[in-house]
């Protein structure tokens, strides 16, 4: 059973029980560079930081308990990002962007200076949007770096082909927590690592190889991103509401593990982020 | 067919009917547009830059090879995609071929553009095209060939290496069919050029939701970013020429077949070097009304960045996004002739290109996402056809310097 009627967000959410509003603050410890992606699951506060700790290469989960707790599993009914509140009291992160996205899993502990092949272990599939559909990457540095370098990925697309990604060049800001396939020089991507050109997202990844010595320590991370939100001004938060205003109710799934990335003016160091995000059901 | 409220609209929604993708360009010289230094108040055609860089009217998929050898058949494991130089390499002792099939028709005569590299060995690489041979080649080079399309099946375009050759590569094929109206869909020519949409709907209609966009720097800020469906293009009309040039129209549009709400710009493909020109076409209009002239004389621009769509700036003549139309015309269905009233400097060309104006997102600050909710803010719900090619075009604020990016995102729903 899915929302169907606005007035459900009043009736069966908010004054039904089914809903549920969750409070964050992220203060990153560490540097970041305008321009050059920043994932936040990893930033000191609440919820607390996820270091990407698993094996070598294999494909590992997250908790959802342990991101942003969006109510817990409410199958079968269909829950939705409603609302989502955005401050900052440091004028070093506005403006920026921010991503909300489902971290479904991730490939810890990929050693960058090597130029061979990495393969990847994947045990299972994916816990969520099993097949693929709409489901990207990004490479997080886990550990310094230097940078300059390209790498590629080779994954199972939607359709259960094998494809290797352009080659995308690393940034070089060099502290952890920077996403490396983003930047502002040619050769560096979005927030996301591109994928071939038919491909419209990634069943599972074989394996990663630099094209030259990176330095430093990844975690190649699966996401099924979910909303895109701005912050304008220190002065005063930012705040979305998913129907009315960007009428895109991004469906939460069971088990989903939450936490922002965010592309920064400059350096967030020290920067206190917080907010709210409402969640609603029916 | 469509929302008819808000509770269906969320129905609709919450039931899967909608897609979000997320996308980056990159104003940077890659293996289509060289980049340069822009000016601010003129547009660009951003179909050429990462990522999902196109070159307008190639019937050949993934020409660049950029993401591996995808829409490539290899004969042996022999040829495999080199990822430092993006290309298809050969090696070993046998002779090998890449083929991929496409569209071209027998007898009709196509522009096909190759480059060899790491040319180590002896013997002819050639290229064909249903079945008929271009050139043979024994260096390393770029080469341009004008073949007539043989009667082969499937019309396949094959990359012959000969065994002799030990070692080489191949890269950026282009196959153009060269004044003749290319139409663009999202599972045929084109389709490079896309931001994806989730597909095609039939049954249901789908609609722009909310679209977002920001700069990554100062310099790609205070710009308008249009988004628009790319319908096709007609390539490679010369600059340097003052006679008019005649368009092929066998093939047509592929959406808004009436030409309503279509209008044209067209890009450097090629810089054109200095001369006081200007631009005019006889196309046709709704109706159809053949035989209308555009509505105002439209000055060129000499441009040295290609990609810019050298009719527009801020010079008297100037105008942009699109070219103007005659007084009354609401669209165009087809393009029958193109004509410069001198000829350039140097031997320029330019792709002309029609589409479907969808959203212009004024992008004020760095960093700071214009969001565009096109169901309450500013309603519209524009629609989105099956095999639509989401493109970008974009007028410049400021000198961008190479490496600044556009990034940003789409978000459809259908019912």
């Amino acid at each position: 059973m899915a929302l169907s009627r606005v007035r459900q967000i009043s009736e069966e959410g908010y004054n039904g029980g089914n809903q549920w509003e969750s409070s964050f603050r992220k203060v990153p410890a560490l540097a970041s560079t305008a321009g050059v992606w920043t994932d936040l699951s990893s930033a000191p506060g609440n919820p607390k930081p996820n270091y990407y700790t698993g094996t070598e290469l294999t494909a590992t989960t997250l908790d959802g308990t342990t991101g942003v707790f969006h109510g817990g599993s409410v199958s079968p009914k269909t829950k939705v990002l409603h609302r989502v509140l955005i401050q900052s009291t440091s004028a070093g992160v506005v403006p920026a962007t921010f991503q909300l996205l489902d971290y479904l899993a991730f490939h810890p502990l990929i050693d960058m200076d090597v130029t061979d092949e990495q393969e990847f272990t994947n045990p299972a599939p994916l816990p969520r949007y099993a097949d693929g559909v709409g489901v990207k990457a990004f490479l997080v540095a886990t550990n310094p770096y230097i940078g300059g370098a390209s790498f590629t990925i080779r994954y199972t697309d939607h359709l259960g082909r094998e494809r290797v990604s352009p080659p995308a060049l690393t940034n070089t800001s060099t502290t952890i927590t920077s996403i490396l396939n983003s930047g502002r020089v040619a050769g560096a991507q979005g927030a996301f690592i591109p994928l071939a050109h038919d491909s419209r997202g990634i069943r599972s990844v074989q394996g990663i190889t630099f094209l030259a010595p990176n330095g430093g320590l990844a975690a190649l991370v699966l996401v099924r991103p979910l909303a895109t939100m701005t912050m304008t001004e220190v002065t005063a938060p930012s705040e979305w509401d998913f129907i009315a205003m960007k009428p895109t109710l991004p469906v939460v799934q069971d088990g989903a593990y939450l936490n922002f990335i965010v592309c920064p003016n400059g350096s967030i160091a020290a920067a206190p982020i917080t907010g709210l995000a409402s969640f609603v059901w029916s | 067919m469509g929302f008819n409220s808000i509770d269906d609209l969320v129905t609709e929604m919450t039931g899967g009917k909608t897609w979000r993708q997320d996308f980056s360009k990159i104003y940077a010289a890659g293996n289509v547009y060289a980049a340069g230094t822009v000016v601010a108040g003129r547009w660009y055609d951003l179909t050429g830059y990462g990522q999902n860089e196109y070159v307008h009217g190639n019937y050949v998929f993934n020409g660049h090879m950029n993401a591996g050898l995808a829409g490539w058949t290899v004969s042996s494991a022999n040829v495999s995609w080199d990822a430092v130089n993006t290309a298809a390499s050969k090696t070993g002792a046998s002779a090998e071929t890449i083929t991929q099939n496409t569209d071209c028709v027998n007898g009709t005569t196509y522009e096909v553009i190759y480059t060899i590299a790491g040319y180590t060995g002896s013997g002819n690489v050639v290229i064909s095209l249903g079945g008929t041979n271009g050139a043979n080649r024994t260096a390393n080079g770029t080469y341009t060939e004008n073949i007539s399309c043989g009667a082969t099946a499937n019309a396949p375009l094959v990359v012959t290496f000969p065994s002799t050759l030990s070692a080489g590569r191949v890269d950026n094929i282009i196959v153009r069919r060269l004044l003749a109206f290319t139409p663009y869909t999202d599972a045929a020519k084109g389709r490079e050029a896309g931001i994806w949409h989730g597909g095609n709907v039939s049954g249901d209609t789908k609609h722009l939701t909310t679209v977002g966009a920001w700069a990554t720097a100062a310099v790609g800020a205070g710009a308008v970013l249009y988004l628009v469906d790319l319908l096709g293009c007609y390539p490679r009309i010369q600059t340097n020429s003052a006679s008019s040039q005649s368009l092929d129209n066998t093939l047509t549009l592929p959406r808004y077949t009436d030409g309503k709400g279509v209008r044209a710009f067209y890009s450097l493909s090629t810089a054109n070097g200095a001369n006081a020109q200007n631009f005019s076409m006889s196309y046709t209009a709704p109706g159809p009304t053949s035989g209308r002239s555009l509505g105002a004389v439209v000055a060129n621009t000499a441009s040295a960045v290609t990609g810019h769509m050298s009719h527009t700036g801020v010079a008297a003549g100037n105008f942009a996004p699109f070219l103007p139309l005659s007084g009354g015309d609401a669209g165009i269905v087809s393009v029958e002739s193109a004509q410069f009233s001198a000829a350039s400097a140097a031997a320029g060309f330019v792709d002309l290109v029609l589409c479907k104006p969808l959203v212009a997102l004024p992008i004020t600050t760095a960093f700071l996402a214009a969001e565009r909710d096109l169901l309450t803010q500013l309603p519209s719900l524009p629609r989105v056809y099956d095999g639509a090619v989401l493109g970008l075009i974009v007028q410049a604020g400021a000198v961008v310097t190479a490496g600044t990016q556009w990034q940003g995102y789409v978000e459809v729903a259908w019912g």
